[in-house]
């Protein structure tokens, strides 16, 4: 069996209204109760935000720290596969310092590969409905854990393409110094949409089969990477030099990764159009699902999961399936409701009471 | 309030500098007064002086205490192949390597368009001159392998390309004594890229 990854202790200082946190969870199923506004969500997206430096509420870093705050922190164990690694972070508006192990980590895939994790939230929904950068990033936050360099290529394009796109601005623009930028965009474009393609089609098989197993005909659900990229490097930069007129017209770079889409459609239509309430969530949820299933393929260990406020996001049907599905796994689970129909269905889960910012064990 | 507070007004000060937090500033100024005065007097007025005492050469731009730097005003070295570094420290590292006898350009600056730092306000012509008026034949680009300072060689051998000399980079690659293993998929990629024939 996989070893699954567990946080083993989790202490948190000014994040959000989480004042002064400590939290030791059981090795399997945690669940956090309280009633809405008392720091439930915010809890899971500070786990979250140690293991990927990124809101999974789309939140910048002013907004995560706290009110009266000068700094946030938090130190996060993590046990399973080898060693336990300990994840230390700090961070202002301004700044932030993300260390593991006590150095700063020499490559991305090292750090977020020994922290990986999967969040289901209510606006999942947005996976399916909302704008591109959603589902760009659900593919991004599985290859920064598994592919060496992902990390790097990725922070290297969005510097690149920000500073193609601030000279394409400019009063008088010079093609000499826009075009400096193209081979850098080809090498690390073209490497992320292959990277991008090559899993989007691994989670295709993956969300179809998760999909079977909470109810919903799994055979209706496709998924596509959508790119006018090529994935050749040289034909990358040439078409970059075909869109120079149509680029400066328009002020930015047309082409490229950051302008890419993955397709959900149900029934060969688009998802978004016509899949229910009910069937968007549950195909959000089986997306979630693929993404776990692929990370422990890929990684060899099993990511913890992050569930938050589960009674909203599906009917008591599917909630049921969902667990039963989880459970077979073995992972260690950290579920947030308000719903005591949830609680009962993790009799054996480690309870904790999150209020006005504080979390006690039951 | 440097009156009421000599340390911390020190402190904010050295905190200024690259690479030093606010602590490792603290550990700074209580470290000088602990050494006694004549520490603290010989390094103010070392550090006062240096304005006055170096300024950039007035051929290749790197610091020197004289008009023209000791490299420049060198006989002994070639005019045929200049090089071209972005800061006097990348200048000194190629150098401490010593297989290097041509001159230097130092531009102290690269392309960086998100700093306000765009083709206009670079530095260009003062290294166009120079290239055209000496006996130039080769240029070497020797800007560090990060986003900026791609884009800066890119930019500068479309500018020079006219000129007809021979342009080159500077390879980049696996470092000498590294395993292959543990270099980084972006190096490891860019030096099987900049591969030579054997």
């Amino acid at each position: 069996m996989t070893p699954a990854l567990r946080v083993a202790r989790l202490v948190v200082r000014g994040f959000r209204n989480l004042d002064a946190v400590s939290v030791e969870p059981d090795p399997r199923a945690n669940l956090f109760v309280g009633a809405n506004g008392q720091g439930k969500t915010s809890l899971l997206e500070a786990v979250d935000f140690v293991a990927t430096l990124r809101s999974f509420r789309g939140a910048t870093r002013s907004q995560l720290v706290g009110h009266g705050v000068a700094q946030a922190a938090a130190r996060m164990v993590v046990e399973g596969g080898d060693l336990a690694h300990e994840f230390r972070l700090t961070f202002d508006r301004k700044t932030r310092d993300a260390t593991m192990d006590g150095k700063r980590p020499e490559r991305a895939v090292h750090y977020y590969g020994a922290a990986a994790c999967v969040v289901f939230h209510p606006q999942d929904l947005d996976l399916v409905r909302g704008s591109p950068d959603l589902r760009r990033r659900l593919l991004d936050r599985v290859l920064v854990r598994v592919v060496d360099g992902y990390g790097e290529a990725l922070r290297s394009y969005a510097r690149a393409l920000k500073a193609r796109n601030a000279l394409l601005r400019g009063a008088t623009v010079d093609p000499r110094a826009v075009a400096a930028y193209d081979p850098m965009l080809a090498r690390f474009g073209s490497a992320i949409v292959r990277a991008r393609i090559g899993l989007t089609d691994e989670l295709l098989p993956a969300a179809r089969a998760a999909a079977d197993d909470i109810a919903l005909s799994g055979s209706e659900v496709s998924i596509a990477y959508r790119t006018k990229s090529p994935t050749d490097a040289g034909e990358y930069r040439e078409a970059l030099a075909r869109a120079y007129d149509t680029d400066r017209a328009r002020t930015l770079t047309t082409i490229g990764p950051h302008a890419d889409d993955v397709v959900i459609k149900w029934s060969g239509r688009l998802a978004r159009d016509v899949a229910s309430q009910g069937q968007t969530r549950a195909i959000a949820l089986a997306l979630r699902l693929a993404e776990l299933e692929v990370l422990e393929r890929r990684s060899g260990r099993l990511p913890w999961l992050l569930l938050d406020d589960v009674s909203s996001e599906l009917d008591r049907e599917r909630t049921a399936r969902l667990f039963a599905r989880i459970a077979a796994m073995e992972a260690q689970l950290w579920v947030t409701t308000t719903d005591p129909a949830v609680s009962a269905l993790l009799p054996d889960a480690k309870r904790f009471v999150v209020h006005a910012g504080t979390v006690n064990a039951q | 309030m440097s009156d009421d507070d000599p340390i911390g007004a020190a402190v904010k000060l050295l905190a200024r500098l690259p690479g030093v937090g606010e602590k490792s500033a603290r550990r700074m100024a209580y470290s000088l007064l602990a050494s006694g005065p004549q520490f603290a007097k010989a390094l103010g007025d070392a550090v006062a002086s240096l304005p006055e005492r170096v300024r950039k050469c007035s051929v290749c731009g790197t610091y020197t205490g004289r008009e023209t730097c000791n490299i420049c005003s060198d006989p002994q070295r070639t005019d045929d192949i200049l090089c071209v570094v972005a800061r006097p420290w990348e200048l000194d590292a190629l150098e401490r390597a010593g297989s290097f006898r041509g001159r230097y350009h130092v531009l102290h600056t690269l392309l960086d368009p998100l700093s306000g730092l765009g083709p206009e306000q670079f530095p260009l012509d003062p290294l166009l001159a120079r290239v055209e008026s000496a006996h130039t034949s080769e240029v070497i680009v020797a800007t560090p392998p990060t986003v900026e300072g791609e884009a800066t060689a890119l930019f500068l051998a479309e500018a020079l390309r006219p000129l007809g000399v021979k342009l080159s980079r500077i390879a980049s690659g696996v470092p000498h004594g590294g395993d292959l293993e543990f270099v980084d998929p972006i190096t490891l990629g860019r030096a099987l890229e900049g591969r030579r024939g054997l």
